[in-house]
């Protein structure tokens, strides 16, 4: 029987890996690191998981051990934080070439300096090359069920790529609030056991990986197999969004969820948590303003889900991308590869960009508000002048 | 919706308080969310802990500019900060202070509409015995059902066991008990 | 706290990007304005022990300061610090017992600090220097008078001195000091180490007149009469107790004292046969080792006592288990051997129990077992005797044990203006115990001529032992518990095991009939290595831990006091800083107690 109970996000979160009956549990356990880890070492002391807690000196290391214990066909469960999640950049690479579904909770905070504790995309989105899925989640809930659906995208043998489930510091992690926790007989008839055939390490069945691969024999077509399981990946979310739907009566809509799109004219399009009081702000200009407004989520950053969103955006005004990261001197991550996404058709809507919400500075509904209003009056214009807006910053 | 601020020093188990109350508060039906202010916890700084109470899904994820109610912890926080500047205009306000609230000062009782008091530490002192901070959280929460009456008391009794290891809960029961049967209004 | 210097921004000011400083960000609110203090719950505080050293030293010697300006390379400091408690650094770094390496917490551990041997490195270091004379306070204009010049006299009448009294000591012999010059054999302490320690109590301004007895012609209250203010009585236990026992009056039969005061003095005693020594106290030691030397065959000593329980302190007892001696514990003697008049033997007799139950002295004999021992010499050195006959006709009281009564606190007889110290009063009879005794009455007596009240000084407890506590010259505002700084009040961390340095000796056969001193003087980077051993028992050595660890800065040197000081308006209270003293001078109590 599932069973609603007050969690955080970081407990929400541990709990998924446990559901998971994840096997190995590599952390680096001191700052910044969260309670999920804790809350995995409690786990395994009181014999609720049966897994290795293997603490280490170093995310770098974290990493390699995750690989390591994955290699061997454990299914393995991490969570890092913003410097030790840029720490691990280069290993996060191997896990995803060596097509290894780790799952990692990354909690999103800033990268320093200046140092805080507070949330920022910024620390995952950087990884957007490594080669692993990104979710991104807007509430303790939302981070319970994507950890167990991850591992069933990221093993399924058309992805077997890493995925990072997302969620901001503070505003998500530190929250308590309602969460069903799954149940356990549920989970397992959902998420079968991790049987690797591609890359195991058996000393029964030698085999060689990693290997230096000196002329140009297969770097390229190794690399798009990468691509390939990206694109396949799409589908894979979609569908286990589908199944998870069945099995537990929610369903969050795979890459990216859509609310009062159907007649909208113009559109707020975020990430994270902040999809929550954007909802709440569209409800209102639709109910008492009777503005035609609309809102998507986007909930995979990568693989980046453009035919959803083409399909969604492309016979609107105007869209406007808030999102708590930048990556400086260009404008948002998201915004960027939207407007690559959108580019050169004919009925592209305007866009602009709202970099908002950095080191957790508070998102209020009368700002977005605010943002939503003023992209209803620049709707019609003819081209969006200045479109990459730090709404927050004082001064400008 | 409700918002409610708990105010209290690192170590005194203001955001644990917090938790309890949301938890309680969950007992009863209702859909809390609470959450600390951001920071790093440093043992006897300020540190406020939200809660919001609602019958609804709580979707907002800001700051409470506008709490309803005010528990503070420890008196000392006013030489720090003012817990009430920010307080509704009809708002609650219970705060920790010796000899049921006399020679409390005028601008803090002239500041909050509704204003109770209860002798936390004293009673923190008897149940837990001297310890160097005076654990004054669970007290509180007992006084708080007394005040706001929105949560009862036994409530928060069932939420003590998520809390606390099996041999504390009823130590900690007594201190609600004592916080709900030692409130003072002014 | 100073003004913050740093730049940096204010996180409580709104500025625009433009304002905002550029790159910095680490001060956030300048950290005067952040006042942490308001977070304590727990109070730190500046709150010295006593090391177990200090504890131990019968004389109050500055242990603690002379370590750390020896570790600091000061040894300046460390000779001035020395001298402020100690007449006699060159004669204690010799022949003191030192309990206080006894008491060192370092025992246990990897062995006690060579507190002697600094002691005796830093007075041989000055042997040759001319040392200005200790000033601390200016000429008070009266005279006081001191009887014997041994380490309690002199002791007293130098610290008389230092307090600015014109000190005048009487003394009966030729020669000044004592049991220090006549009797300790030196082997122990050479003649030369004492005269220098001697010129340096005349250098204080000491006035000693030798060949001046006082009884017959010049009497207590003689002196009293020609104006010395107060007098001080020290003139010791010279003479042997003696032992009544058939054939004692025998030729070949010597008294200890005696004997080593005749050795001392130059006058040959030939012995060249079997000896036998009687006692178990260090006399009976010094009495055995000084008859090998003289050139006896050998030498026997017979005591009452176990060898546990034996007077004698253990390195003693191994000194002379090293050169030969053999011990004959639990043995008393019976009758002297004699023929024609001359020594031939002794019989002795079997005791079975030295002290009863409470631990006092009543010895037990089984009269039917005994042994006989060959002698051609036997030398009694059970204990020492008090000459009280200079007393005659004076109000000073005498105790049963042929002591002068005082007063254990100030030292004064039971006559107002006249105090005594050293063997003469009922202390344990040492070097050190007589020095301490000759400084407390010092102190006792300079609140006797400044017309203060003894006695209500004495109640509340105020009276000060030490020089540095009289007259204020700790230098130190840290103030002091009267708890001694144990093991368990020190962060052992911050120390590593060290092998420890102990002087040498000279080997048994380069001892062998000559008096060459015994031990030698450890070198200087030995005497650093011992001071850099030292844990500093709860007194602030000035590390700067505190200093260091505080994450608010809220320890800071005071350039008042040269030390350490806490700005509670941002301490707050976390402990860092007590957990961090390696010396557990901090202490920590809860915020509104204590």
């Amino acid at each position: 029987m599932e069973k609603r109970k007050m969690l955080t996000g970081n407990y929400a979160a541990a709990h998924g890996a446990r559901l998971a009956r994840v096997e190995v549990v590599p952390v680096y356990p001191i700052t910044p690191q969260t309670h999920i880890m804790e809350k995995m070492a409690a786990f395994v002391e009181s014999g609720e998981l049966d897994a290795e807690f293997v603490p280490v000196e170093s995310e770098h290391s974290a990493m390699a051990v995750a690989i390591a214990a994955q290699a061997t066909g454990a299914r393995t469960f991490t969570a890092s934080s913003a410097q030790g999640l840029v720490y691990m950049h280069e290993n996060l690479f191997v896990a995803s070439g060596l097509r290894l579904p780790v799952v990692m909770a990354m909690v999103n905070r800033t990268i320093g300096p200046p140092t805080t504790i507070c949330p920022d995309l910024g620390d995952s989105l950087d990884q957007r090359d490594t080669g692993w899925i990104q979710i991104y989640t807007e509430s303790a809930q939302e981070a319970h069920d994507m950890i167990i659906q991850a591992y069933r995208v990221g093993e399924d043998e058309r992805v077997l790529l890493p995925v990072g489930i997302c969620f901001e510091g503070m505003i998500i992690s530190h929250y308590m609030e309602p969460v069903e926790i799954l149940d356990q007989e549920k989970v397992d008839l959902f998420l079968p056991p991790y049987r690797p055939e591609h890359v195991i390490l058996d000393p029964d069945r030698p085999m060689s990986v990693h290997q230096l691969v000196l002329d140009d024999s297969y770097y390229t077509e190794y690399r798009y197999q990468q691509q390939v399981a990206m694109e396949a990946a799409k589908g894979v979310i979609r569908e286990v969004d589908e199944v998870f739907g069945e099995a537990f009566g929610r369903r969050y809509g795979g890459l990216i969820s859509t609310e009062m799109m159907e007649d909208a004219e113009v559109a707020l399009l975020t990430l994270g948590s902040m999809a929550s009081t954007a909802r709440a702000v569209v409800n209102q200009l639709r109910k008492d303003e009777g503005i035609p407004i609309g809102l998507v989520k986007l909930r995979v950053f990568r693989p980046f889900p453009d035919a959803e969103l083409r399909e969604s955006l492309s016979n609107l005004k105007a869209v406007a991308v808030l999102e708590r990261d930048v990556s400086i001197g260009a404008g948002g991550a998201v915004y960027l590869e939207l407007a690559h996404c959108l580019r050169k058709r004919h009925d592209s809507p305007l866009l602009t960009n709202y970099i908002i919400g950095l080191g957790g500075r508070d998102v209020t509904f009368e700002e977005i508000k605010d943002i939503a209003l003023n992209l209803f009056e620049e709707r019609d214009a003819e081209v969006m002048t200045n479109p990459i807006r730090w709404y927050q910053v004082r001064g400008l | 919706m409700k918002e409610i601020n708990i105010y209290g020093r690192g170590g005194q188990g203001a955001v644990t308080a917090a938790q309890i109350l949301a938890t309680a508060a969950f007992g009863e039906g209702y859909w809390p969310q609470t959450f600390p202010k951001f920071g790093g916890e440093r043992r006897g700084a300020p540190v406020v802990a939200y809660v919001r109470i609602d019958n609804e899904p709580i979707v907002i994820r800001t700051k409470v500019y506008a709490p309803d109610v005010v528990v503070v912890m420890d008196f000392n926080l006013f030489k720090m900060l003012n817990p009430l500047g920010d307080i509704k205009p009809d708002g609650t306000a219970i705060i920790n202070y010796p000899d049921h609230g006399e020679g409390l000062p005028s601008s803090i009782i002239e500041e909050v509409a509704s204003l109770f008091t209860v002798d936390a530490t004293k009673i923190a002192h008897q149940i837990y015995g001297k310890t160097t901070i005076p654990i004054t959280n669970v007290t509180l929460l007992g006084a708080y059902c007394a005040a706001v009456k929105d949560i009862s008391l036994e409530s928060i009794y069932e939420a003590l066991p998520d809390f606390f290891p099996e041999e504390k809960v009823e130590l900690n029961w007594k201190a609600a008990q004592m916080g709900y049967k030692n409130l003072r209004g002014l | 706290m100073t003004q913050s210097k740093a730049l940096g921004p204010d996180p409580l000011k709104l500025y625009t990007y433009m304002e905002l400083p550029i790159g910095a960000t680490a001060i956030g609110i300048p950290p005067e304005r952040r006042k942490t203090g308001l977070w304590r719950y727990m109070r730190p505080s500046f709150q010295e022990m006593v090391p177990p050293c200090l504890e131990g030293c019968p004389l109050g010697n500055w242990i603690d300061r002379f370590i750390s300006g020896v570790d600091n390379k000061e040894l300046d400091k460390a000779w001035w610090a020395l001298r402020l408690e100690n007449p006699f650094p060159g004669v204690c770094g010799r022949v003191c017992y030192h309990p206080c390496q006894e008491s060192c917490n370092r025992k246990d551990m990897d062995g006690a600090i060579s507190i002697q041997a600094m002691e005796r490195y830093l007075a041989d270091h000055f042997f040759d220097k001319k040392s200005k004379p200790l000033r601390p306070r200016k000429r008070q204009g009266k005279k006081t008078a001191v009887v014997g010049s041994g380490p309690a006299g002199l002791s007293c009448a130098y610290f008389l001195a230092l307090m600015g009294y014109d000190a005048t000591v009487f003394e009966a012999q030729t020669e000044p000091g004592g049991m220090m010059g006549q009797v300790i054999p030196i082997y122990r302490l050479p003649k030369e180490v004492l005269s220098r320690d001697l010129e340096n109590i005349r250098a204080a301004g000491v006035e000693i007149r030798t060949n001046t007895p006082i009884g017959k012609g010049l009497t207590l209250s003689g002196l009293q009469q020609a104006g010395y203010q107060a007098l001080f009585i020290s003139v010791g236990a010279p003479l042997s107790r003696r032992l009544d026992v058939e054939g004692v009056a025998s030729d070949g039969v010597y008294w200890g004292v005696e004997f080593l005061r005749e050795v001392n003095s130059g006058r040959s005693i030939g012995l060249n046969g079997d000896v036998v020594v009687i006692g178990g106290g260090n006399v009976a030691i010094d009495v055995a080792l000084t008859a090998l030397r003289l050139g006896a065959g050998s030498v026997r000593l017979a005591s009452l006592e176990s060898r546990a329980e034996m007077p004698a302190h253990l390195w003693e007892q191994d000194d002379a288990l090293e050169e030969g001696v053999s011990f004959h514990n639990g043995w008393a003697p019976k009758r002297i051997l004699a023929e024609n008049g001359s020594v031939v033997g002794i019989e002795l007799k079997s005791c079975t129990s030295v002290f009863d139950k409470d631990g006092r002295f009543a010895p037990v004999y089984d009269e039917a077992v005994t042994k006989t021992l060959k002698a051609e010499a036997v030398i009694m050195a059970i204990g020492q005797a008090t000459d009280l006959s200079f007393l005659e006709g004076s109000n000073i009281r005498v105790d049963p044990g042929e002591t002068i009564r005082v007063d254990p606190e100030t030292m004064q007889t039971t006559v107002t203006g006249i105090f005594a110290g050293g063997d003469i009063i009922d202390q344990p009879r040492s070097v050190s115990e007589a020095i301490g005794s000759g400084k407390r009455a010092a102190i006792a007596m300079d609140h006797y001529l400044r017309g203060d009240n003894l006695r209500k000084i004495v109640q509340k407890g105020s009276l000060a032992r030490t020089m540095r506590e009289h007259l204020g010259l700790d230098g130190n505002a840290v103030s002091r518990s009267r708890k001694t700084a144990t093991l368990d009040d020190l962060n052992l961390g911050y120390c590593s095991s060290l092998t420890p340095h102990q002087p040498r000796k000279l080997s048994p056969v380069d001892r062998v009939g000559n008096f060459k001193e015994i031990k030698t003087v450890m070198s200087l980077e030995e005497v650093n290595e011992e001071a850099m051993r030292c844990l500093s028992c709860g007194v602030c050595r000035m590390c700067g831990n505190c200093y260091l660890f505080c994450p608010d800065g809220a320890v800071q040197l005071d350039s008042s006091t040269g030390r350490y000081a806490i700005d509670y308006d941002y301490c707050k209270g976390c402990g860092i800083c007590r957990n961090e003293c390696p010396a557990g001078a901090i202490m920590i109590e809860a915020e509104g107690e204590g």
